[in-house]
């Protein structure tokens, strides 16, 4: 009796658990890492939205996405983590933020690019680095489709783009160097290779004894000494991805552009490399 | 007095946990640590062949990763479960390092009941289900991305053997490990090491929204020691150990303790395919001169060969459908040489040596399917291995001429098959439920089922409370079953596996980002015992085995393997793990006790060899390109062999320190020293009872000094 009583019970709250409304749902992993500005003003876009923690373990929180989006028409998810569980729980529509590369993932949907429009960066480069030959740095392992977007939008805007392939750390002493001199700044990808603090060094070093300015494109780059960060506005990219859910997307990926652009100078760097704040067009100061 | 001490240090411990919670809070934005934000993190297949978090997995589990390995300066598998696991531990005879886990633990066995495995591929050969957790059968752990250690029986989805636990090896591969790199350590006792390793990694296709990788990652090394010089309690033994007839065994001896070990190691991925590769061997001297041997000779050796290939193929058929499938032919030799001082048996003679080889092949296949539908995951699937293995035991004279009539020779082969069925369901946020079960057919050994239980259920998203049961067997290796010279050893065809069951609690508390505790509390029970047993009557002969004369009575006196006893086991561990940006730190506690019984008569109270207690910890600092870590383990009393006249091993506390400075030449280079054994603890592991002395020394103090250049 005991154990009917018990089972009845696990039963109904399993499939209560399983009965959701239908408003917007947010799922991101824990912490208050990188994405987390984008997930604060994508809630602040969607009041209504629930916000569903995952822990980060793919089986759990595929199970939990599948009991929380019942009857729900998109998904909004938060990095890469979020964005595969998403895919696995083989749900709504997913409008994915603050994912690097899509290509690395499986899951359909829409991505909003991490990157600012990619013609207002080139025409920023242009125009306040006077720069007609830049560098990219990235790894082709974790960025090789980035790296193409950024060869055709700098072609289109008349800079011509470098790729500097960076597969390992000898790469980084072997490439750099000599592609310093062939350029006029460096373009730094949101690449793996920037968050190994040994590697990012030697590249600002290198660079600010070659006289280059470098041009990243996460916020917390321009305290670390890179001249120029062009970021996607967090509110700009959350604007993006509500409008995206109008026309979810369940087949294939889309990529959308986010409109707007803030530009956040090192004023120590810009200053070493002969740039002044008003020519770099400085909305914030690091 | 004693209270305030108590007091003081609740305070201490509040403040330090308080204020390494406060770094995490302050340090969880810094830029360094945000990359798994952004990318895809890199994903395993663990004890349930699919990426899953501790707090979910249906086992306890102790991870080592990468950046422990190179904080604390683990240089093999066995360090890893002397100085970090929770519970497991192993005793080195200076042939192999010989693993027990929770007070289970038998001499001989050679780790016949722990599956060892590499990247999910068991390495464990089918001669006598040995795995070698050294040099022998890995790869250097410069290439581990970590090592997972699973406590207790968890082999449902592999068929068995894992009576102790499973050992995990991941590897590295061309992503993680890019450029090429060159590691080189040298220092006491002739010790060189040199592992050079070249990976890549990239994407293909056209498809600019949809990329599919490929990797690579080629490493060769060579290992090489004289090892450490002996000198040994005297003994007189009343054979000879000498070719002069002297019969004292023990005293000064060098050049007996080395090793040397080449591998060569490939992993490959290019889409759904991948390749596995390794191939190596590992020659030991044996200094403590087990089996009657002579003493001090360079003479008496081990060899250890293990190669192995595997192809792999991972599909995602449809969304929810995905299919696994792999192919493996592994290659095991073993070639033993002991060196006997003997002018009686073969007059004229000075003495003889004892030569044994075998050759074993292990070849199969697993298919497997995984779906997922809502809160449901199902794996399914089904392993078959084909195994062949060929013995040459021969007494040659010291010119290397065989003796005639004194070699066996024998072939046989054996079959193992698993299917299996496991269904995970998570009904509720805070609650999993893993069911599942498989059944084996072994030749030797028959068939067996085995279930797993378990319940996890998390009251917090980071409080994880399991409630795990599980069996687990081991079905009798073919040496065993079938080996049979009739002067020492007879065959049993009649001999079945031996079974384990075990309940457990277990809790994982991730206190903070920084903070993770984990504890665990199980009783088992291992039926079936398969030991040698001296017959001491025609009775006692199973499996209808007669000798070449026709009769059991002319076996008396021989050793045969039989079920033979049950082990009852309970205890209880538990680890806390500390990590800020500079600072890591980690301490393990295990209690374990363990009894044999025989016929519902208990035997041994306490299993020779297994430490009731077992402790560890670390503590480790970087600042800027430094850090600076010390390991340390202490390994409780150990009984020794019930042969030996009353007394205990073990008892030690032993510690390793490290330094490592990161500097770039040019290129990037990490020097490292690190100095092993650091107080020179005289600390002795119980012997096995083929050995003349109750109790063998670990090694000295031994200086390390190393480098690795990434190009």
């Amino acid at each position: 009796m005991l154990r009917a009583l018990a089972l009845t019970a696990l039963i109904g709250t399993a499939v209560s658990g399983l009965e959701a409304d239908a408003v917007p749902v947010i799922v991101r992993m824990p912490g208050s890492g990188g994405t987390a500005p984008l997930s604060t003003a994508l809630a602040g876009k969607l009041p209504s939205a629930r916000v569903v923690e995952l822990t980060g373990d793919l089986p759990a929180d595929t199970a939990r996405i599948s009991r929380e989006t019942r009857g729900v028409p998109v998904l909004f998810a938060i990095g890469p983590g979020a964005t595969e569980a998403a895919g696995e729980a083989h749900g709504p529509a997913v409008v994915s933020l603050g994912v690097a590369n899509p290509a690395q993932l499986k899951t359909p949907g829409t991505y909003v690019s991490i990157y600012p429009n990619l013609d207002r960066v080139f025409e920023y480069v242009k125009t306040s680095l006077s720069a007609t030959r830049v560098g990219l740095v990235f790894s082709p392992a974790k960025n090789r489709e980035i790296g193409l977007q950024f060869l055709k939008a700098g072609s289109a805007q008349g800079v011509t783009v470098l790729p500097i392939t960076i597969g390992s750390s000898g790469d980084l002493v072997r490439e750099l160097k000599g592609a310093l001199p062939k350029v006029d700044a460096v373009l730094l990808a949101v690449d793996p290779v920037l968050f190994d603090e040994r590697n990012l060094k030697f590249i600002l070093d290198e660079s600010r004894a070659a006289g280059k300015p470098t041009v990243g494109f996460l916020a917390d780059l321009a305290s670390l000494g890179v001249t120029v960060a062009l970021v996607a506005p967090a509110e700009a990219a959350a604007t993006a991805a509500v409008a995206a859910s109008t026309q979810p997307v369940l087949v294939g990926k889309k990529r959308v552009e986010v409109e707007g652009m803030e530009v956040i100078v090192s004023r120590k760097t810009a200053t070493s490399t002969g740039f002044d704040e008003e020519a770099l067009r400085a909305q914030t100061l690091e | 007095m004693r209270r305030r001490w108590s007091r003081t240090f609740l305070a201490a411990t509040a403040l330090a946990v308080g204020g390494l919670g406060r770094t995490a809070g302050a340090q969880s934005s810094d830029f360094f640590e945000q990359a798994k934000d952004y990318f895809k993190s890199e994903t395993i297949e663990g004890v349930s062949k699919h990426a899953e978090a501790l707090t979910e997995t249906p086992a306890t589990v102790t991870v080592i990763g990468r950046e422990e390995i190179e904080r604390y300066g683990f240089r093999t598998v066995a360090d890893v479960i002397n100085f970090a696991s929770m519970g497991s531990f192993s005793l080195g005879d200076r042939r192999y390092e010989l693993a027990g886990s929770r007070g289970l633990f038998l001499f001989e066995d050679f780790n016949t009941r722990i599956l060892v495995m590499l990247n999910g591929h068991s390495v464990n050969e089918p001669w006598s289900n040995f795995a070698d957790i050294g040099r022998a059968m890995l790869v250097p752990l410069e290439l581990v991305e970590r090592i997972e250690i699973i406590y207790g029986p968890s082999s449902l989805l592999y068929g068995g053997y894992s009576l102790y636990g499973i050992v995990n090896v991941i590897t590295r591969n061309g992503g993680s490990m890019p450029g090429a790199r060159v590691h080189l350590s040298g220092g006491s006792w002739g010790t060189g090491e040199a592992v050079a390793s070249w990976g890549r990694s990239g994407t293909y296709g056209s498809d600019q929204m949809e990329s599919r990788e490929w990797s690579l990652l080629a490493a060769a090394g060579y290992y090489t020691s004289e090892g450490e010089d002996l000198d040994l309690p005297r003994v007189d033994v009343g054979y000879p150990v000498d070719f002069e007839g002297g019969t004292i065994w023990g005293g000064p001896q060098s050049g007996t303790d080395f090793e040397r070990a080449p591998f060569v190691f490939l992993q490959a991925r290019r889409g759904d395919l991948s390749l596995l590769a390794r191939g190596g061997y590992r020659r030991r001297g044996t200094p403590f001169a087990p089996y009657s041997a002579l003493y001090g000779s360079r003479d008496q050796r081990i060899r250890d060969e293990k190669d192995l290939v595997e192809l792999r193929w991972d599909r995602a058929v449809t969304p929810a459908l995905g299919l696994s499938a792999r192919a493996f032919h592994d290659v095991y030799r073993y070639h033993e040489v002991d060196p006997y001082a003997d002018s009686v048996l073969y007059p004229g003679q000075p003495g003889y040596r004892f030569d044994l080889r075998t050759n074993d092949h292990d070849s199969g296949g697993e298919l497997r399917l995984t779906y997922r539908r809502g809160t449901h995951f199902v794996t399914a699937g089904g392993e078959y291995r084909y195994r062949t293995l060929g013995q040459r035991g021969e007494n040659q004279l010291l010119d290397g001429t065989p003796v005639p009539g004194a070699t066996i020779r024998q072939d046989a082969s054996g079959r193992f098959g698993v299917v299996y069925l496991q269904e995970e369901w998570r009904p509720l946020d805070q609650l999993s439920l893993v069911a599942g079960g498989n059944w084996a057919s072994t030749d030797p050994g028959g068939s067996k089922a085995q279930p797993r239980v378990a319940v996890v259920y998390k009251p917090r998203p980071a409080l994880s409370v399991k409630a795990l049961y599980g069996r687990g067997f081991r079905p009798p290796s073919i040496f065993e079953a079938t080996y049979a010279d009739y002067t020492t050893n007879i065959p049993n065809p009649a001999l079945r596996s031996e079974e384990i069951s075990s309940s457990e609690l277990s809790v994982v508390w991730k206190v903070s980002p920084r903070v993770a505790a984990q504890g665990y509390a199980f009783r088992s029970r291992l039926t079936g015992l398969i030991r040698g047993v001296t017959l001491e009557s025609p009775e006692q002969v199973e499996g209808g085995v007669v000798g070449p004369g026709g009769t059991a009575a002319e076996l008396v006196g021989q050793l045969q393997y039989q079920s033979s006893g049950d082990v009852r086991s309970s205890g209880a561990g538990a680890s806390v793990r500390l990590q800020s940006r500079r600072l890591h730190g980690y301490v393990n506690v295990a209690y374990a006790g363990a009894s044999l019984s025989q016929g519902g008569v208990t035997q041994w109270p306490r299993l020779a060899g297994s430490p009731r207690w077992l402790g560890s910890g670390g503590v480790s600092f970087a600042a800027r390109d430094w850090t600076a870590s010390i390991a340390a383990r202490y390994v409780g009393p150990e009984q020794l062999d019930p042969s030996r006249p009353f007394g205990t091993a073990g008892d030690f506390v032993e510690a390793n320190l490290r330094g490592l400075y990161r500097t770039r030449i040019v290129y990037p280079v990490t020097l490292h020293v690190d100095v092993l054994n650091v107080f020179g603890s005289k600390g002795a592991v119980a012997a096995s009872p083929v050995y003349v002395v109750p109790r063998l020394p670990i090694e000295g103090r031994r200086v390390l000094f190393g480098a690795e250049i990434r190009f």
